[in-house]
């Protein structure tokens, strides 16, 4: 028996048996390319962090107030307030969902840059804390909601004309506090934009006024125009979702009932809203034998629509949802106002 | 030959193994001693392995008594025994070397933190030497042949140091050349006192390398020297209702010639 | 903005640091778990635990709020691991055990969350993780988390290896089979945990699986395959979060930090893949040649 031993580990170096060099050496050699790899996977990190020491990106330099706004409403708002004085970011778009919202690295990027955020208030941006902390933002927090009746902790508070001159006001008060220089321009701007919510409230009141009190009767998607009813004294038959929150699913005892209350009231449409799909407007709608709104007929609800749309701002957002009820409802719709002309 | 004066390392009496309720094994009363080795004979599923994985610890003992090295089982009776698979539960795409599935012997001496030692090195080593291996050392297992894996993982069981190995059916697949190796082995181990268990279809072999047989069905039919459990009524008891393979070799009572 | 710049220089705002650090820091974790999966052929198992843990993330997101989702989600863990541990001794088929849990738990989770406040937006958060508004609480719990299943599989390193390879024999030399497999269950439960604010419940599978099987593809030996997978994870982290802040920033394109991560890890996948349909596995060490796997054909004279 002469077997021939193939030695592939490098001899140890001379060394005291077990010392710790030597084991080191063991693994070392052994595991050569293991070694080699685990180094220049770390050397690639450090180099990244170390570099990230570097410059980072710098916002621009600007002279005008940065505003960032959260929802599409109390961005209109901040625009129609701003003008030309000052810039207005927003952070969730049209037809984005406001209560699922996940800030991109852009949206943290501008609102880190920005020296006021509006935001509209009652807790509707659950997300936001965590999207100050993130982006550093060091700026004031302007929150439209301040000192407006709530009913139910409801948020959708922008759908009574009346509440949306409130959150224009305080908007228009934050930004005079943040840039006084320029507080002339905001209020003149928010005195003119107030001007045409007025007109609309007013124009609102005498077409719904057109419509027996029994024959006011809204079927939504969910619940989002609970100050619009309690504003024009319509009455609220039910909604698809019996949420404040777009997200959830109906039970069936909860269709159910809505069916029941829709034929017992003699309610003549049910509304899907812009932002969310129209599948369980159509059915019900169909179980209830009754029409459906959906599509371009849908309500703006939680988002105004996207640029070029029918509901593009909130005073046209709100002629929309006012011209589609009125025609459910089946009376003729007044002539708009000359302010609100567009 | 007697090994009476070797010491016994095993020892049962009246044992039972069960898998959860069913008992797969019982009756087994017998000694083994150092330097011996013991042949378990037995239709599939008479209760081979179980035999082996009851003295392994793996299966519970659920009746009787059993002694390994002359006390009960203890946590250091693991280190002590070396185990060779049916190798058909190995997975051959695993990527490891030969010489990693022999250190893996040595695992249980190291336990999480130590590092491989010189003497794990040494005893590994010694073990591919031993299963004339050594050459091979550095391919992936699973691109060894039937025959070299088989022999792979007898090193790892002898990278212990075992004082007892359990081989279960490690003739299988195995061509003569490979067979009569492993014989060999079994011979050189069982000359340092290393007792040996090995569950065998094949009656020659057992006839070459055992000193005692336990013929098994489900119960324990025989214990004894091949001459005194290997005839026809035990056999029959055995295997009945099974086809046995004979040939002129097997049943062969000292004294008699084939048949 | 540059490439560069959202490789290098982005990652010095605060809120890149934070979710890179959670990233590398899973990606060990994982990276290292990984490859055990692959190893033991456990994907299923891994994604059984996923959804089992939602529950917990969801029962305890409602209770506690952000906070309290690590607690709820470390009991649910727990409970999982335990139970498909403790279901995998039967002889019932494991997968269909598996994906009874699996449903069930999931299920439970969803109704959890429906039958929770108003604001069951946050479901889109627990799912699909906020990567880039990882606090740096979060990163802390994540990080202890994650370095606890990491240890975990270091004390069990040499046991778990020897079970891999071959189950009985281990369990002969006095390893314990089912306290590897819970050791291992908890350790996958735990990175399932750990990932939720960064990736989320869904992706975290991704995370899990793709590293442990890139590494098989690019390395025949087993240490390689620990480094590879790890560093492969981070690697992928690095370019995803990268991609994703790039993409924002630049074009506009607003796609989630955990997606895009998952989507660049993915991406690597197929990469590997494919070069190693180009340039197979060959039998890179010893002298046998894997056409010859079969055949007997050593010479026997080398034994004592």
């Amino acid at each position: 028996m002469s077997v021939t031993m193939q030695d592939s580990t490098p001899p140890l170096p001379a060394a005291k048996r077990g010392s710790l060099p030597s084991r080191v050496w063991q693994v070392v050699s052994c595991n050569n390319r293991a070694i080699c790899i685990t180094t220049a996977v770390v050397a690639v990190v450090g180099t990244v962090l170390a570099l990230s020491g570097c410059a980072a990106p710098v916002p621009s330099a600007s002279t005008k107030l940065a505003v960032v706004a959260t929802t599409t409403q109390v961005a209109d708002f901040s625009r129609q307030i701003a003008g030309t004085t000052a810039t207005v970011t927003g952070l969730v778009q049209a037809n984005q969902s406001v209560h699922g919202f996940d800030p991109s690295a852009k949206n943290l990027l501008d609102l880190a840059a920005a020296d006021v955020l509006v935001t509209s208030g009652v807790d509707l941006e659950a997300w936001l804390k965590d999207a100050i902390d993130a982006s550093g933002f060091k700026g004031t927090v302007i929150d439209a909601s301040t000192g407006i009746t709530l009913i139910d902790n409801d948020p959708h508070l922008w759908t009574n004309p009346a509440n949306a001159t409130l959150m224009v006001q305080n908007i228009a008060a934050g930004f005079a506090a943040a840039a006084p220089e320029q507080a002339d321009a905001f209020q003149t701007n928010a005195v003119a934009y107030e001007t045409q919510l007025n007109a609309l409230d007013g124009w609102i009141s005498a077409n719904v006024e057109q419509v027996p009190l029994a024959e006011r009767l809204l079927v939504t998607n969910h619940d989002a125009f609970t100050y619009f009813y309690d504003a024009y004294d319509i009455t609220f038959v039910g909604s698809i979702i019996p949420s404040l929150d777009d997200n959830a699913e109906p039970s069936a005892a909860e269709l159910d009932r809505l069916i029941a209350a829709i034929k017992t009231t003699g309610a003549k449409a049910v509304f899907s809203e812009a932002s969310l799909s129209p599948k369980l407007a159509q059915t019900i709608a169909q179980e209830a034998g009754v029409a459906v709104y959906s599509g371009e007929d849908a309500l703006y609800s939680d988002s105004l629509g996207a640029a070029g749309s029918a509901g593009a701002t909130y005073i046209s957002a709100t002629i929309h949802n006012v011209t589609v009820l009125m025609d459910s409802w089946g009376y003729e719709l007044l002539p708009l106002p000359a302010t609100l002309s567009l | 030959m007697t090994f009476s004066t070797a010491p016994a390392v095993l020892q049962l009496s009246g044992a039972a193994f069960a898998y959860g309720a069913d008992v797969a094994l019982d009756g087994v009363t017998l000694t083994v001693h150092a330097g011996e080795a013991l042949a378990l004979i037995g239709p599939n599923g008479s209760g081979k392995s179980t035999f082996l994985k009851g003295v392994l610890g793996i299966l519970p003992l659920t009746a009787g008594t059993l002694q390994i090295f002359g006390t009960d089982r203890t946590a250091d009776t693991a280190r002590s025994l070396g185990y060779l698979p049916q190798s058909d539960e190995v997975d051959p795409e695993f990527p490891v070397s030969l010489e990693q599935v022999v250190l893996m012997g040595r695992y249980r001496r190291l336990g999480w933190w130590r590092l491989p030692a010189r003497a794990d090195r040494a005893a590994a080593a010694e073990a591919l030497r031993v299963t004339g291996l050594t050459a091979l050392a550095k391919t992936r297992f699973g691109l060894l042949s039937g025959g070299q894996q088989q022999r792979g993982l007898l090193a790892r069981a002898l990278a212990a140091n075992p004082r007892m190995l359990l081989l279960d059916e490690p003739f299988n697949g195995l061509d003569q050349p490979n067979r009569d190796a492993l014989v060999e082995t079994i011979r050189e181990l069982k000359s340092h006192g290393v007792a040996v268990l090995i569950t065998t279809h094949d009656l020659v072999l057992a006839r070459d390398v055992c000193d005692t047989v336990l013929l098994v069905n489900g119960t324990q039919i025989a214990f004894g020297t091949l001459a005194d459990v290997l005839t026809l009524e035990n056999l029959q008891a055995a295997f009945s209702g099974v086809q046995v393979e004979v040939d002129e070799h097997t049943v062969v009572l000292p004294g008699h010639d084939g048949h | 903005m540059t490439v560069l710049d959202s490789l290098t220089s982005a990652f010095a705002l605060p809120f890149m640091g934070r979710a890179l650090m959670v990233l590398l820091v899973l990606s060990v974790a994982a990276g290292v778990i990984g490859v055990f999966i692959n190893l033991r052929g456990l994907e299923f198992l891994s994604d059984g635990l996923t959804h089992a843990v939602f529950p917990g993330i969801a029962a305890g997101f409602v209770v506690g709020g952000r906070d309290g989702l690590y607690v709820g989600a470390l009991i649910a863990a727990i409970a999982a691991a335990i139970v498909l541990t403790l279901l995998a001794n039967r002889k019932v088929s494991s997968d269909a055990t598996i994906a009874i849990v699996l449903t069930a738990m999931f299920s439970l989770g969803v109704i959890f969350v429906s039958r929770s406040s108003d604001f069951s937006g946050q479901l889109e958060s627990l799912l699909f993780g906020h990567l880039l508004t990882v606090t740096a609480t979060e990163v802390v719990i994540t990080s202890v988390v994650a370095v606890v299943a990491l240890l975990l599989m270091v004390v069990t390193f040499r046991g778990q290896l020897f079970l891999a390879f071959d189950r009985s024999a281990a369990h002969a030399a006095g390893y314990r089979p089912v306290v590897l497999n819970l050791t291992l269950n908890v350790a996958i439960a735990l990175v399932v945990v750990a990932a939720s604010s960064a990736v989320g419940n869904l992706l975290v599978l991704a995370v899990l699986i793709v590293p442990g099987a890139v590494a098989r593809l690019a390395a025949g030996r087993l240490s390689l395959l620990f480094v590879i997978s790890a560093g492969f994870a981070m690697l992928a982290s690095w370019i995803g979060l990268a991609a994703a802040f790039g993409l924002s920033v630049s074009a506009d394109v607003a796609i989630p930090g955990g997606a895009t991560v998952v989507l660049v890890f993915v991406l690597g996948y197929l990469v590997v893949l494919g070069w190693r349909a180009v340039r197979p596995i060959s039998s890179r060490s010893g002298p046998l040649r894997s056409s010859d796997s079969r055949a007997s054909r050593e010479p026997v004279d080398n034994h004592a």
